[in-house]
């Protein structure tokens, strides 16, 4: 149909604002619609201080993001807003917006770009940490929102001396997820070389099956070791009991091959990445193919920007788990994706 | 630590309830599927079938009916499970009537206060589980042919099976799956029974004594002697009774949120006593072990240094109370080799039968029989206010006088309501 | 660790042998890195903090090849991690290392197995049993 209908991009993460931002720069008009009160997605949500494996703040790569798309006038976003219905066929999609409980508004596009993101594992559901239910169980989650303020206490309001890191919570797991998070290890690894600094004489342990810090993120791996005295221990715990004043952990020392029971101030779960309700409602809603896993499914499972529908896109964590860097690319891609589409279809009808 | 308050990202926060953690089950339960031998609904579907072959006239069910004034409990799987509490038929433990005699008759002696009628019935058979479990010589046919004669011989009674042994209960548990699901099994044990002129019956709940003594607890606090406030308590459940066919056992919301099941505890609880947790709470004691057969030697080291040895640590408690035949066993004697060697943390071993008497006023030695025990229970007895030393006296007075030939004292059952289903005595 | 007394009696009762033979735990219960130090501080021992245990050392070792006991991945955990017990299991294979130089060849992060392994064995002679 025509160019004129804008593109509707469904998440304001990393991978939704860069293809809202990179489609509005070329002119194309976006409708950018987040559930949550603010852009920004997991970074700003979770309040991000530094990225691996530069260790560069968050800000230089989320205030320009947002900043991009805040300030076009190409771009209308809703905040707080969900998807309501979508019909009518690729080229010319209706959406109905609920941009607040209760008020409605519809919307004619050309195509869609899915970038809803990614929820945490919420650990309650493997009781074996006691996350929630005793104190000074934290995940890296919400570890990262404490290196932002720059206070890193336990619920008991002490600072840990002495913390755990759990590796794989609610991943590479048949009870919980099966699927590896890829960037969890790297980023438990970079919390531990911030605790370090911010910390004095704190002691780490990190306790692994793996170390996947892919790519150029290996450093990290290398530096926490040999510049800041971080162990590793390769094992898995298989319960975490409160004394009442610290945390025992029970595990198994794979490379001693034997049982081992220490104490700790802390524990960080390691909580992995796992397709959120936002993914099932849009898929649901769109129409759209989720994987045995709850992803969103590409057409071909190695080419992440067509989905099973025509005229509909998809980038970024929904799809499977990624860093940052990974998603912005999805977004710029899933954007590209977009305007060939829509500009192939004006090319037939003008044929 | 309930109420907890969980930071959800942004300003998001959600305080965590008691029903959250119970999140794990369900969703465990769903994704376990193939990996798991048996699931909930597996459980459910046996409880169905059970049902359906009653209709069929292809087994008979002993009911937990009216008469035998059942009180309901809450099990893992959200079930509701009828306790009876009158006219039980005591299916005793052979490693309780052998080794620690006190356990048994502590037992009978609360049913005895409580006025509680029961059948002390001498017709009865070990259900040989300790040999199938410590060797897994037995095999599925002649488990259950023996379960089902034990069960015919509660029926003929009219009395409600009570089971005494965690052992006997974990391995009723499998059977009773094993003959309701599967039809071979079932056909095999019937022509047992045939032989020896029984019916197959099948009960429709299999209830631990612990389970009885935990919805029996407040009458048992009303009739408390001693005052058991200042006593610290550790307790340890046995494997076979929670864990082996976990939807079975009695768990409380109100007793330790749910998260360990509720018999023992609770008796303690109720009685005022002060319940301590310690870190290895849930691991086995060792008896279950196939090496208490062949490696013993392990199973006792375990019992002590799993078990013993963090109570004494963590809790300094001056009773651990267990409700199982094996683990009172191995809890209590494995103390004696440790102690040898030099390690000289020691806590008594009872059952919280045997404690709940103790309570209630129950003589230490001739109703308790503490002295099977190897354990040290003087500081016990001391704490709780109780006289060993005349207890003991009257004690070895009562011996002589039964070596003279004076009558022993017997506890007697409450007269029954209930009239036997078949007044002729059945033949083996 | 496996203890079967030659001789033993309580309470009257021979518990000789068999009888009283117990296994006492063998479970981990603290780190301490002071022995980690120590080994860092010898000119040798400096780039212990390197090693991620992959096992090429141990690969590549002739003595390992032949004697199971003698392990140089193993020995240099247990310095990192602080396990002087185990450590002092095995205090006298240390010194098995032939000083081949084989390990240090295939470390991939420059550890020098066989100089940390020389200040392990020192300093670990210097920890009380």
């Amino acid at each position: 149909m025509s160019e004129t209908l804008p593109v509707l991009v469904i998440g304001g993460g990393p991978a939704g604002l860069k293809a809202a931002g990179d489609l509005a720069e070329i002119g194309t008009k976006v409708i950018l619609l987040e559930r949550r009160n603010e852009l920004g997605g997991a970074p700003v949500r979770w309040r991000y201080k530094l990225l691996a494996p530069d260790m560069r703040p968050a800000e230089e790569v989320m205030t320009p993001l947002i900043g991009n798309v805040e300030s076009n006038p190409q771009v209308l976003v809703y905040r707080g807003a969900n998807l309501e219905s979508c019909d009518g066929q690729a080229g010319n999609f209706r959406v109905v917006i609920e941009k607040s409980p209760g008020s409605f508004v519809e919307h004619r596009v050309s195509s869609i770009i899915v970038a809803t993101g990614f929820e945490h594992f919420d650990a309650r559901v493997d009781p074996r940490y006691g996350y929630g239910r005793v104190p000074n169980v934290i995940g890296i989650n919400e570890l990262e929102g404490m290196l932002k303020d720059g206070r890193v206490v336990g619920h008991d309001g002490k600072v840990p001396k002495r913390i755990a890191f759990i590796f794989c919570v609610g991943s590479r797991d048949r009870a919980t997820n099966p699927w590896c998070c890829t960037v969890c290890c790297g980023v438990s690894i970079k919390q531990a070389i911030e605790l370090k600094q911010l910390i004095s004489d704190v002691q780490l342990y990190m306790i692994y099956m793996d170390v996947r810090t892919t790519g150029q993120w290996e450093r990290l791996y290398w530096e926490s070791m040999e510049e800041y005295g971080i162990n590793y221990i390769r094992g898995r715990v298989a319960e975490v009991y409160y004394t009442g004043e610290k945390l025992l952990l029970k595990g198994e020392d794979t490379l001693v091959r034997g049982p081992f029971e220490a104490l700790f101030d802390m524990v960080v779960l390691a909580v992995g990445i796992e397709p959120g309700p936002g993914t099932r409602k849009i898929a649901q809603t769109l129409g759209l193919s989720l994987n045995e896993n709850g992803f969103m499914q590409p057409r071909h499972p190695n080419i992440h920007t067509e989905s099973t529908r025509d005229g509909i896109f998809l980038a970024g964590c929904c799809v499977t788990p990624m860093s940052i860097e990974e998603a912005l690319v999805e977004g710029s891609a899933a954007a590209m994706a977009a305007v060939k589409f829509v500009r192939g279809r004006t090319r037939v009808v003008e044929v | 630590m309930t109420g907890a308050v969980l930071n959800l990202g942004g300003d998001e926060q959600v305080e965590v309830g008691v029903q959250d953690l119970k999140l794990f089950e369900r969703l465990a339960a769903e994704r376990k599927e193939t990996l798991a031998f048996g699931k909930v609904e597996d459980y459910l579907r046996m409880l169905e079938k059970m049902r359906e072959l009653e209709r069929s006239g292809d087994i008979i069910i002993h009911h937990a009916g009216d008469e035998y004034e059942p009180v309901t409990v809450k099990t893992l799987s959200g079930r509701d499970k009828k306790i009876p509490t009158v006219e039980l038929w005591q299916h005793k433990s052979c490693g309780q009537c052998g080794h620690i005699p006190g356990y048994i008759s502590a037992l009978y002696w609360i049913l005895s206060e409580l006025r509680v009628p029961y059948v002390d019935d001498t017709n009865q058979t070990s259900c040989t589980a300790w040999n199938y479990y410590g060797s897994g010589t037995s095999n599925s046919v002649a488990l259950s042919a023996v379960f089902a004669r034990n069960m015919h011989a509660a029926w003929e009674k009219n009395a409600y099976p009570l089971i005494h042994c965690g052992t006997s209960y974990g391995d009723y548990k499998e059977c009773r799956y094993l003959m309701v699901m599967n039809r071979e099994i079932r056909d095999r044990v019937k022509a047992i029974l045939k032989k020896i002129g029984r019916e197959l019956v099948i009960p429709e709940e299999l209830v631990h004594y612990s389970e009885w003594l935990h919805v029996k607890r407040a009458e048992l606090a009303e009739r408390r002697k001693y005052d058991v406030s200042g006593i610290k308590v550790a307790v340890h459940a046995a494997c076979h009774t929670y864990k082996l066919m976990a939807e079975d056992f009695t768990y409380d919301a109100s007793i330790m949120e749910g998260r360990r099941p509720a018999p023992t505890t609770s008796v303690a609880l109720a009685l005022g006593a002060d319940v301590k947790e310690y870190s290895t709470w849930s691991d086995c004691c060792g008896f279950g072990f196939r090496h208490i057969l062949t490696e013993r030697e392990i199973s006792r080291s375990f019992a002590y240094f799993r078990k013993i040895q963090p109570v004494v640590r963590e809790t300094g408690a001056d009773v651990l109370l267990v409700h199982d035949t094996g683990c009172v066993t191995t809890l209590d004697k494995s103390q004696v080799v440790t102690l040898a060697h030099g390690f000289t943390e020691t806590v008594p071993v009872i059952s919280d039968a045997q404690f709940a008497a103790l309570a209630m006023g129950a003589h230490p030695f001739k109703v308790c029989q503490l002295h099977w025990h190897l354990a040290s229970w003087k500081n016990l007895l001391h704490k709780m206010g109780i006289d060993w030393e005349k207890a003991e006296a009257e004690y070895k007075d009562y011996v002589q006088r039964v070596k003279e030939g004076v009558k022993p004292e017997f506890i007697k059952p409450p007269p029954r309501r209930l009239e036997p289903r078949m007044k002729a005595p059945s033949q083996k | 660790m496996i203890v079967e007394p030659e001789k033993l009696e309580s309470g009257g009762v021979d518990m000789s042998g068999r009888w009283g033979l117990i296994v006492l735990p063998r479970t981990i219960t603290d780190f301490d890195h002071s022995l980690l130090g120590a080994v860092k501080n010898h000119p040798k021992g400096k780039n212990i903090d390197r090693c991620w245990q992959c096992g090429n050392c141990t690969a590549a070792c002739p003595v390992a090849e032949k004697n199971p006991a003698f392990n140089p991945r193993y020995f240099i955990y247990a310095a990192k991690m602080g396990y002087k017990g185990e450590l002092k299991k095995v205090e006298e294979s240390i010194y098995l290392c032939s000083s081949c130089g084989r390990c240090t060849e295939v470390c991939p992060k420059g550890v020098d197995p066989s100089g940390v392994m020389e200040a392990i064995g020192t300093e670990i002679r210097k920890v009380r049993g």
